[in-house]
């Protein structure tokens, strides 16, 4: 993480070494865009006011020049007083000292007449400045502008060569005062202020923009960052679902088999431990910088993988892939604090398709990890064809739902002995639009995990209570999943729903304990059904992994036997022997046992002999609709 | 913070400032020295002797030795009126004084923002001087002053 974030600043430098730049070269350019401005103003504004009018004044001096000569000219006080009469148009402030040279016979230079406003020089005064430029205009024989010194307290000269008969013989020069200069380098110096401020402001706006968007992104990805596994977590997947829908992904749910079981068996600490390992086994086998892992659930990973379906090994690759990921997991234990475990995953997979956005891919993974784990665990499905069925089935389901096509159907549970119905397990079933009747073997997969599920319980919740509603003498079991109990929807429906008479009379019999994940949470959830008013019952009590001790805690009133252990207790002593261990157990803790799966007369005897005296079976009666029956 | 900035801008301002005054001070010497030079005939050791407002052209010239008395002087610069220094070759840098000491032969001065030297032609000729030639186009008569 501390890596990463280093990193980060790293990504960032070329942008503040890039600002820098641009912040120095601003201050260097800056200078000479000043002196591109004043060259602007002198050529532009200053000169051109001045040199025309002069032009002028040259013409006619250089003509009445042709007549008696420069020097004389010039001894005439009466032309210069003209020619100052003339000269005073220019003689503004920015103007310091004007006045016209002339080259006497020895070559040096000589003020015929001054019209400026201090230091006038007298006629014929010699001109002995360190300056060579007078020399070089009249030598070119041209208009010459020069920039002054600094130190001569001057801005600008404008030298113009004067004629005699068609040979320069003097110079008409202007010399501008360096206050003009200041003025407009106040005003260049406002502006170079101004660009500087702005530019200064617009990069310490984008430092600190940047630095803002690296501390924004060091704390989103603290925010995205699942603490335990240090990989993404579904907020981060909710959240750039856009940046997922961008490239093609086959999407991997990574489930650890029998999670539940390590922390159960070891602890949390260990079950910690774990998911730390696996993460990190996992990382290992993709690309950091493309793929995207997530911690998606307890114990489920979410992988996506950058994937172009269109190459000739994407689905080698995707198989090999998963495999992979497999065999990292499992290849070697995990130990911690002594303790060794050997960890497996089901893995569910589904291809990237243009037809199918990141949220169906996610479910589709998920129904093939489903599948995985229905098929044994330690496995991986890929999503297909058959699945896909079953997707299409969703929809016919919710098409009964929205439709009230909902129903169920009842087998009784009989007390053996008497032969009386105590009550009837509800057995959900979907008529679809076609008439079909559609048993819960075929969609339940599908719907698993699904809002349609939720809706399918309401709506078998609904049935029932209507019946219960409907019959006041007879009482009824409904099947419930330890999802449906920890959806606190569902148990709020239930409370809405009933009443103490009825509640009395309903029996909710948990299903699949092995999704039960927190026992302590989920003995709240049982608790408040009893609040409720209803009996608890655990259905299929014997088989796969639960824990009795667990089950104990929840303290059920009925115990359903699994009928996979029921079938065939006429031909397995260890069936007898484990069914007789139950009934025992149950005795001892007040609890009644039902069994299920009675399709033989054989059966109810060999049940009958193990003191159990509830049942229910095709033997006894067989599920039909509610009207059907002849209740009461 | 501010107070900082007001200080450095200040200092940025002194330092600018002398910084003018000094390059017209060196300019000033520059001149100075290559007309001593060019009236005494000599490059370094030019025995020199200064007004008081003059003193400063020894920092940036290294072509002279300044003596305590008009006499022992090769040339004396004079920015100010002086006394006891008549006869002495002289060299001044203020346009009146020229015209003032008739022993004058040279002057540096400031004329309309610019540096301006003249040699007295006249005055040349009495202290037998003859000028290298980059300095004849300054060199005007003593009735043209």
């Amino acid at each position: 993480m501390k890596r990463k974030e280093t990193k980060l600043l790293w990504d960032y430098l070329p942008v503040f070494l890039i600002l820098l730049g641009i912040l120095l070269s601003i201050y260097f350019i800056v200078p000479k865009i000043k002196a591109v401005i004043e060259d602007s103003i002198i050529k532009n504004a200053i000169v051109p006011t001045v040199s025309k009018g002069l032009d002028n004044i040259i013409t006619v001096i250089e003509k009445d020049a042709q007549r008696v000569g420069l020097k004389e000219l010039f001894k005439n006080e009466r032309f210069r007083e003209w020619l100052k009469d003339k000269m005073s148009i220019f003689l503004n402030d920015d103007v310091k000292y004007a006045y016209i040279l002339y080259f006497d016979k020895n070559g040096k230079l000589r003020y015929l007449a001054d019209f400026s406003k201090e230091e006038k020089a007298r006629y014929w005064q010699s001109y002995n400045a360190v300056d060579d430029t007078v020399y070089k205009a009249v030598k070119e024989n041209r208009t010459i502008v020069v920039k002054q010194r600094s130190y001569t307290d001057l801005w600008l000269t404008l030298i113009k060569p004067i004629k005699e008969n068609n040979q320069v013989k003097g110079a008409f020069v202007i010399d501008f005062s360096i206050s003009k200069l200041r003025e407009i380098q106040s005003i260049l110096d406002r502006i170079k202020e101004f660009i500087l401020i702005v530019s200064g402001f617009i990069i310490l706006s984008i430092i600190i923009s940047i630095y803002q968007f690296i501390r924004y992104r060091k704390n989103l990805s603290k925010m995205y960052t699942d603490p335990l596994t240090n990989v993404y977590n579904r907020l981060f997947m909710y959240e750039n679902l856009d940046l997922l829908k961008k490239y093609n992904y086959t999407t991997y749910i990574v489930d650890i088999d029998f999670f539940k079981r390590i922390n159960d068996t070891y602890g949390h600490d260990v079950g910690d431990a774990v998911l730390k390992e696996v993460a990190k086994r996992l990382k290992k086998c993709i690309r950091e910088d493309e793929d995207i892992i997530v911690r998606y659930g307890g114990e489920e990973f979410l992988i996506f993988v950058r994937s172009n379906p269109l190459s000739e090994n994407y689905k080698v690759d995707v198989i090999h892939l998963a495999s992979r990921l497999k065999n990292e997991v499992s290849r070697n234990v995990i130990e911690y604090n002594g303790i060794k475990i050997k960890v497996t995953v089901s893995i569910g997979v589904a291809v990237c398709r243009d037809d199918v956005d990141i949220e169906q891919a996610i479910k589709m993974a998920d129904m093939a990890l489903y599948k995985a784990k229905q098929n044994g665990r330690n496995r991986i499905e890929i999503y297909d064809k058959v699945l896909e069925a079953n997707d299409k089935s969703i929809s016919i389901i919710k098409e009964a739902i929205d439709n009230n096509n909902v129903i169920c159907w009842y087998q009784p549970i009989i007390n053996l002995k008497t032969g009386k119905v105590i009550k009837y397990e509800s057995l959900v079933r979907i008529i679809s639009s076609d008439g079909k009747l559609i048993y819960p073997h075929q969609f339940m997969n599908a719907i698993r995990r699904t809002y349609v599920h939720v809706d399918l319980t309401k709506k078998v919740i609904e049935y029932n209570v209507n019946v219960l509603r409907n019959n006041p003498k007879i009482s009824i079991s409904m099947n419930l999943s330890a999802l449906d109990i920890y959806n606190e929807d569902i148990l709020d429906y239930i409370d809405f729903l009933i009443d103490k008479n009825i509640s009395k009379r309903l029996t909710i019999e948990l299903l699949e304990s092995e999704d039960i994940e927190d026992y302590e949470f989920f003995k709240e959830k049982i608790s408040r059904i009893r609040e409720i008013g209803c009996s608890i019952a655990i259905d299929d009590f014997g088989s796969g992994y639960s824990n009795f001790t667990h089950i104990v805690e929840l303290n059920p009133d009925y115990i359903k036997i699994d009928g996979s252990i029921i079938k065939d207790i006429d031909i397995n002593p260890r069936s007898i022997a484990i069914v007789k261990a139950i009934k025992y157990f149950a005795d001892e803790l007040g609890i009644k046992v039902i069994a299920e799966y009675i399709h033989s007369a054989y059966i109810l005897r060999k049940v009958l002999e193990t003191g159990i005296i509830y049942g229910q079976g095709y033997f006894l009666k067989e599920p039909i609709p509610f009207k059907k029956r002849k209740i009461a | 913070m501010f107070r900082i900035i007001y200080v450095l801008l200040l200092f940025y301002w002194a330092f600018a400032f002398a910084n003018s005054k000094e390059q017209i001070h060196k300019i000033e010497s520059e001149i100075i020295s290559k007309i001593c030079s060019a009236v005494t005939g000599k490059n370094a050791d030019i025995k020199v002797y200064l007004t008081e407002n003059m003193k400063y052209i020894t920092k940036y010239s290294k072509i002279f030795v300044m003596v305590d008395r008009c006499k022992d002087a090769d040339v004396v610069i004079a920015g100010k009126e002086l006394q006891n220094c008549r006869g002495k070759l002289m060299v001044v840098t203020k346009y009146y004084l020229l015209k003032k000491y008739n022993n004058a032969v040279a002057a540096f001065y400031w004329y309309k923002g610019r540096p301006n030297i003249i040699f007295v032609k006249e005055r040349l000729e009495n202290f037998k001087i003859s000028l290298p030639d980059r300095f004849i186009k300054y060199v005007d008569s003593e009735k043209n002053l």
